[in-house]
């Protein structure tokens, strides 16, 4: 074989010409699509996500009718169609926990929440917020990505894409999902869609014992040491360093060799950022780490925190998986089935804001607490149970650029529709770009001939609860 | 644009970009009529006095361009509907119509025309139009709406560009051999910007850009020193090489995975169920296949929309459809109780299966015209919505499919039998014909009287058919002066009857091939559905007899006739007069056959609508292909009388009896046809035997099923709560050259629609299939395409960049018959394609993005090849094709379906990656980190990313780190205790070259120290393995 190979011998290009510069530059370049588009409000966003739809009217939508017409046919008047997603109407039912007012902004929440209840005047509610659909799958959909079907990026990938993580040894997008599984919509709950791959969440699993997919070398490759795997990325950097070095007008190419060099860092960071030794008792027990109910959200919750300290972006914190139990999805037994979703839930959050508060995160960290849907007013035909509900559902907002202890919006009287200042998923990823500093309409990707938005051609920044 | 999911009138109203709030009852606001002018006095003529003021001041907004407020004044039928507000003309009532308090400014916040869109009408003008609404608003209308030209490139006929003349490469211009076209047409632009094509590419480049361009796969060290070492016995030039891989079955497989991209095949629901589809696979073997066959880009685009309509029998006309189901399926919504909800999921359904159609075959996004007028093509609301009543019959889910693949071990004994089959048929015919010479020659001068005169005659002697031309299908063949009907499928097929034709005689010479068969008919006419079909068929009711076929049997009654007993290779006299008393008589060699019988119609074929078919029963029939030839067959516009059918068989092919010819033959020439047309029947019946003849059944496959759909309406604002005017089947208008209206009434049957879609789809005069296809090939070997965006020919899509070049290659892939390895070649051969990839510093300033291809563009290998590349140089790569996916991962149902990913050696998952399950919620870390799209998503251009997280993958992925350990055991094996041989042996098979002095001494100094295993990994993440230059 006769191949003619010009100047090719790495020996003597050993680590040379690329030491200084910085090159996390090319990866970041890559990366962002553009700067904020004005000052921002908030850094970093967390993202608590209740799965399965939960029970505005049993949890924040107070109706004194419901209680009042308890057990009697639900009649709308106007020949409105009543319809469920999975089941025949059953009778109007109240909610079956006690109602109290909180806070000098007198919120109403039901003792079902009795932690975050003390909070509410630290929060904005949206009252009155409305879904396309009641169906689980395209209505997380639309709560993660403003789209009903899949394929459709979300907003962490969306933030990612503008704007990066605050530091480079972490990704700028974080999944924490559920210990008992991933949300409806699996992965894709967390993609990137049509968006460089670089911007989907980064999952992590905070109680596996590799939470972090091939973050290290796996069990069975017992050849490698970590001598060895030091000298095989020493060997693999000349490598590429030479195969670069022939081509410097091809900046992909040192792209890659700085690819390796975030990776190892990130290999390094993320076991400090993961190992919770260095949090105080008291701390721990804010989130409720002691107690086996709340252990794994608050676990989620307290790496949340640490994830935003150390520059991560977008933090979206799961409550419940996508299976048929076990969630907010609480179609059989509201009295059995919510409180139970609701602990895990309650105390954690509410040592999150808390813990943001005291720490002066809160000033720029922005918390937003949200669900895909609500539940219907009546029974799940005989049963105990809410049926799905597009027409009205209850999301809070907490810190970064807030009006504290304000609401928006209000639901008809049975918290069957929305009728009042009624808000959608465009609104309230709106809300969120525009605390981060970006506008919504401005922040597009060009894909299949058309410049998609997180929020398709709608939406409207929600300013009535901005301070 | 595709906007908000309609369910709820508030969420609409709340959020829609242009809220129609408070404007909502249209004509029912108050107004002070009052102030109205008056009506004019005179009798109105719509042509003179109304049409020029719509169509100056309305029709621009209000037409077939842009429906502003879902509003149409170019026909009466729309005009008198309205807009998404309701009627705005009310006949005799002018002071009542809102279309009059608009022109007049009676409505505070709106004046027609708007302010800046046109002159106000003058009170003799509103006057006018006053009147004309008293009189009866007379608007002579045929249902039809205008359509106007677009101006917009990609919708402009193709047309061949001339090739521009430009000098050869800069400097020595006079002894520069003349460009190839593609060149030339490159050449011109970089030459004018005084730049020019870089150097050929070194021979150990090109093959290795052109092996993964073609296969997906990196060559052997074999392969490259073949190609590059001239002197080796089994050289191969650059064309050789390029034909070599575009025969492997790898090819396919590469191929097909890039089409899969497009039509955004899953393997799984997608959604919050998110359950696995077991039988989605038939349809990427069905992919695979097509590239592999070069099958023609027409048929496939036709199987692929209407397959199952055209080609029932065939496992690909079944399978090859489902391109339009196989996205994802929201089964929660198609489950749940709420019924609006429902109606939406299924609107959401249609959109994504029309988004692939409009996007794969047109570049254009059809699916962006669902709740309004599409904002930048011209594609109206109702385009959408005739469109949608084309596949409003298609629905998810599985069907049985007949799969006649056979086994590999049966395929080559078959081939050999076909060919000894086809060897003898030669030789038989060569005999006879001679035969027939002798016979002819023997024969008194006296010529037989002239038959009586046809409408319309077919002969393969090459003898033009004046009246009715035709092309053959489906593998049919001319030869030796006959139509060849060999294979299932086969058939001729004419064009439109140039006149109705009603009383008629139908008549054939046919030889069949076994008399076994049944089903397959000589000579039909048919309507261009299939529909309605009168035929001479044979062996369907009863074995071994002919019949006067028709549809559902409305003309056919048994014929009582001997069974035929033709030997092989006779050819038959047959013919059918159909009279206008509606008898039906059958004729055997020039005789009566059987007894006449009354039918109880006549079937008229329509000028322009009805065609005669010749091996075929009618298009759509099952079991319906003749095996046999054809050597002539006639129709006549009239019912013949006996005397002329029996002249007409005397003067016709076979008037020399088989008889006369076998007299004629010598004794050799008789014992050498005794002895072929022995060996035929023998192999004929080894075949039958060998043949999958009876296909299994029972076999499904997610193809979709098929209802008959309720007429489909359009849905004023998307929304599925305001359904407006029926809408007939029917396509885009924006394609001016063809008729967008099917001509089917609102309740065609939904096959039906399909089909005439899938005419129109592959309609030479439509310009976008070939265009797209053309670019979307450009694309995928240069890594740009002419058009940067290959789903969006639109006008919010890119300009291509090189307009005629991407024109001159759709005409010519146009003209190769739709061969997609044409197109191939004809990039590949060019001087562009084999290019260097060395940088220009010049250039570069010019051209940074290397649009005008002043070099090669090194490009990263996808997700799929990387990984296959890993195997194939690990040596683990298992080459076996198709048939179900593996999965590397266990499933749990809980509600949904969990995809736990597990890495798995052995050979199951070792195969090439597009035959991985391609589950939504189950992606593989490492395929996902190399930019794999999401299965469910349309993807026209893989992204393109460096991460840390794609390091992480290919550092402690144990997929990676075990092929780096066999490619060590490999090597190692190669080299035996030679570490330097070992060390080459690794770079070879890696990198395609040898390492040099200086890595060699590096990387066996490593090897020794930590092991080779390190190395091989090193080399598996170099950039040089994962870039292809």
């Amino acid at each position: 074989m006769n191949i003619t190979r010009t100047r090719r011998d790495f020996l003597g290009t050993l680590g040379t010409g690329l030491g200084g510069i910085a090159l996390a530059s090319l990866l970041q370049r890559e990366a962002r699509a553009s700067a904020p588009h004005f000052a921002p409000k908030a850094k970093r966003v967390i993202q608590l996500f209740m799965n399965g739809g939960a029970s505005q009217c049993d949890l924040f939508d107070y109706k004194p009718q419901l209680i009042a017409r308890h057990g009697q046919k639900f009649d709308p008047g106007g020949g409105a169609r009543v319809e469920a997603s999975v089941s025949v109407p059953g009778a109007l039912m109240k909610c079956p926990f006690e109602w109290a007012q909180h806070g000098q902004c007198g919120r109403w929440v039901s003792s079902a929440l009795p932690h975050l209840a003390r909070h509410v005047d630290d929060m904005a509610f949206l009252m009155a917020m409305q879904s396309a659909s009641n169906v689980h799958g395209p209505a997380s959909y639309l709560q993660t990505s403003g789209f009903v079907l899949p394929g459709f990026p979300c907003a962490g990938a969306w933030v990612s894409h503008a704007l990066g993580s605050l530091a480079d040894n972490v990704p700028a997008f974080v999944a924490l999902p559920d210990a008992r599984g991933l949300p409806y919509n699996g992965r894709s709950a967390f993609t990137s869609g049509f968006l460089p791959a670089n911007h989907q969440g980064t999952i992590i699993h905070a109680s596996a014992p590799q939470p972090m997919t091939h973050l290290q070398p796996p069990a069975a490759a017992q050849h490698i040491t970590p001598a060895s795997r030091a000298d095989g990325l020493a060997l693999l950097r000349e490598m590429n360093t030479a195969h670069a070095a022939e081509r410097p007008d091809d900046s992909r190419l040192n792209a890659r060799i700085e690819s390796y060099e975030l990776a190892a860092r990130l290999q390094l960071s993320a076991p400090e950022l993961l190992d919770l030794a260095g949090e105080t008792d008291a701390t721990k027990k804010l989130y409720g780490l002691g107690q086996t109910e709340t252990a794994d959200f608050g676990k989620r919750c307290l790496l949340a925190r640490r994830m935003i300290e150390r520059g991560v972006r977008f933090v979206q914190v799961w409550s419940g998986h996508g299976g048929g139990a076990d969630n907010w999805d609480n179609h059989a037994n509201i009295p059995k089935e919510l409180p139970a979703a609701a602990r895990k839930m309650d105390l954690p959050a509410a040592g999150l804001l808390m813990d943001l508060k005291a720490r002066g995160l809160l000033e720029d960290t922005l918390l937003v607490w949200t669900t895909e849907f609500g539940r219907m007013p009546f029974t799940q035909g005989n049963t105990l149970g809410r049926d799905h509900n597009g027409g009205t559902f209850v999301s809070w907002f907490a810190g970064a650029g807030i009006k504290p202890g304000t609401a928006l919006g209000q639901s008809d009287e049975w918290s069957w529709k929305a009728v009042e200042d009624v808000t959608t998923s465009y609104d309230f990823h709106a809300t969120i770009l525009h605390l981060l500093g970006i506008n919504h309409e401005k922040l597009t990707f060009r894909h299949s001939g058309i410049d998609r938005r997180l929020t398709d051609v709608h939406g409207h920044v929600i300013k009535e609860i901005l301070a | 644009m595709r906007s908000i999911i309609t369910a709820l009138a508030t969420l609409i109203l709340a959020t829609c970009p242009q809220p129609r709030a408070g404007a909502a009852d249209g004509a029912a606001k108050a107004v002070d009529i009052s102030k109205l002018p008056p009506a004019a006095t005179v009798t109105v003529d719509f042509a003179r006095d109304i049409q020029p003021l719509l169509a100056d001041r309305c029709v621009k907004c209000h037409g077939p361009e842009k429906q502003k407020g879902g509003l149409r004044l170019d026909a009466k039928a729309r005009a008198m509907q309205g807009g998404d507000d309701g009627k705005i003309i009310e006949p005799g009532k002018s002071a009542a119509s809102r279309l009059i308090h608009l022109v007049a400014g009676l409505e505070e916040d709106t004046v027609m025309p708007p302010k800046d869109k046109g002159e106000r009408l003058t009170a003799a003008q509103i006057g006018l139009l006053r009147a004309w609404i008293d009189q009866g608003v007379n608007w002579p209308d045929d249902g039809k709406v205008a359509r106007i030209r677009s101006d917009h490139w990609s919708l402009q006929p193709l047309k061949m560009p001339a090739v521009p003349g430009v000098a050869g490469a800069q400097g020595d211009r006079k002894a520069a051999p003349p460009l190839a076209p593609i060149d030339a047409f490159v050449q011109a632009k970089l030459s004018a910007k005084g730049l020019a094509l870089s150097a050929p590419a070194d021979r150990p480049t090109l093959i290795r850009r052109v092996t993964f361009d073609l296969t997906g796969l990196p060559p052997t060290p074999e392969d490259v020193e073949a190609f590059v070492n001239p002197s080796h016995p089994t050289h191969l030039s650059y064309e050789a090489l390029v034909e070599k891989l575009l025969a492997s079955p790898h090819y396919g497989e590469r191929w097909g995975r890039h089409w899969l991209d497009v039509a955004r095949y899953t393997e799984s629901q997608g959604f919050e169920y998110d359950r696995i589809r077991n039988n989605a696979w038939h349809y990427r073997d069905y992919v695979i296949k097509s590239f592999n066959e070069d099958k023609p880009y027409d048929r496939f685009m036709r199987e692929q929309v209407a397959g199952d309509v055209i080609e029932p029998v065939t496992t690909d006309g079944m399978v090859a459809p489902s391109l339009l189901v196989c996205g994802p399926w929201d089964q929660a919504g198609n489950a749940q109780a709420n019924a609006t909800q429902k109606l939406i999921t299924r609107e959401d359904e249609l959109e994504d299966l029309l988004g692939v159609v409009g996007q794969t075959f047109l570049g254009l996004t059809v699916n962006c015209a669902r709740c309004h007028a599409h904002k930048f093509d011209p594609i109206p609301h109702e385009d959408y919505y005739r469109l949608k009543s084309v596949f409003e019959g298609v629905k998810h889910g599985e069907r049985t499919i007949t799969r006649a693949e056979e086994p590999r071990e049966k395929k080559g004994p078959r081939e050999e039998l076909e060919k000894a089959i086809a060897a003898a048929e030669k030789q038989v015919a060569q005999i006879e014909a001679e035969g027939a010479k002798l016979a002819t020659a023997r024969r008194p001068k006296t010529t037989p009287p002239p038959g009586p005169a046809a409408f319309a005659r077919w002969k393969f002697d090459g003898t033009k058919a004046a009246v009715m031309p035709g092309t053959l299908q489906g593998g049919a063949e001319i030869a030796d002066g006959r139509l060849k009907l060999r294979n299932s499928g086969a058939f001729f097929k004419t064009e439109p009857l140039p006149k109705d034709i009603t009383a008629k005689t139908l008549e054939a010479w046919v030889s069949l091939a076994t008399l076994d068969q049944g089903g397959g008919a000589a000579i039909s006419i048919e309507d261009s559905t299939g529909g309605e079909f009168d035929a001479i068929v044979y062996g369907e009711r009863q074995p071994k007899k002919w019949m006067a076929g028709s549809a559902a049997y409305a003309r056919t009654q048994d014929i009582a006739m001997p069974a035929e007993a033709a030997s092989l290779g006779t050819f038959v006299h047959v013919a059918i007069v159909y009279g206008a008393d509606q008898t039906i008589t059958f004729y055997r060699d020039g005789k009566l056959t059987g007894k006449p019988y009354k039918a109880k119609s006549l079937a008229t074929y329509k000028a322009g609508d009805g065609r005669i078919l010749l091996g075929l029963r009618h298009t759509g029939a099952g079991k319906a292909h003749l095996s046999g030839e054809i050597q002539q067959a006639a129709l006549y516009d009239r019912a013949l009388s006996e005397a002329e059918i029996t002249a007409s068989f005397l003067a016709g092919g076979s008037s020399i009896s088989q008889e006369d010819i076998l007299a004629a033959l010598t004794g050799e020439q008789r014992a050498a046809r005794d002895a072929a047309l022995a060996g035929l029947k023998k192999n004929r019946e080894s075949l039958q035997r060998l043949a999958p003849v009876k296909p299994s059944r029972g076999e499904s496959s997610y193809v979709g099923t098929r209802i008959q759909p309720p007429p489909t309406k359009r849905l004023l604002r998307g929304n599925v709560t305001s359904p407006g005017e029926v809408v007939t089947p029917g396509t885009l208008s924006a394609i001016f050259e063809l008729e967008p209206d099917f001509g089917l009434p609102a309740d065609a049957p939904e096959a039906k629609r399909r089909l005439k879609f899938a005419d129109w789809l592959a309609d030479p005069r439509n310009p976008l299939p070939a265009r797209v296809m053309a670019n979307r090939v450009w694309h995928l070997h240069f890594g740009q395409g002419l058009v940067a965006t290959p789903n969006d020919f639109g006008a919010s899509g890119a300009k291509p960049s090189h307009p005629e070049l991407l024109d001159w290659m759709a005409v010519k892939f146009i003209e190769s018959g739709w061969s997609v390895k044409a197109l191939h070649r004809l990039i590949l051969h060019s001087a562009t394609y084999r290019q260097s990839s060395a940088f220009n510093g010049k250039a570069a300033d010019l051209d940074a993005d290397n649009q005008l291809l002043w070099r090669f563009t090194p490009r990263r290998l996808e997700a799929e090849a990387v990984r296959d590349a890993m195997l194939a140089v690990s040596g683990q790569l298992n080459p076996a094709m198709g048939g179900p996916s593996f999965r590397p991962f266990t499933i749990t149902e809980f509600g949904a379906a969990f995809y736990h990913l597990a890495d798995r050696p052995g050979p199951e998952f070792n195969r090439r990656t597009v035959y991985r399950a391609n589950v939504n919620s189950g992606k593989d870390a490492l395929l996902e980190a190399f930019d794999c799209p999401d299965p469910s998503v349309k993807t026209p251009r893989r992204g393109v990313t460096t991460t840390p997280l794609q390091a992480l993958e290919l550092m402690n992925n144990s997929f990676v780190q075990r092929q780096a350990k066999s490619l060590a055991e490999r090597v190692k094996k190669a080299g035996g205790d030679d570490i330097n041989a070992t060390i080459r042996s690794a770079y070879l098979l890696a990198l395609g070259r040898p390492p040099t002095t200086g890595e060699t001494a590096r990387t066996s100094a490593a090897a020794k120290e930590r092991g080779l295993a390190g190395v091989c990994w090193a080399l598996l993440n170099s950039t040089e393995f994962i870039y292809v230059r």
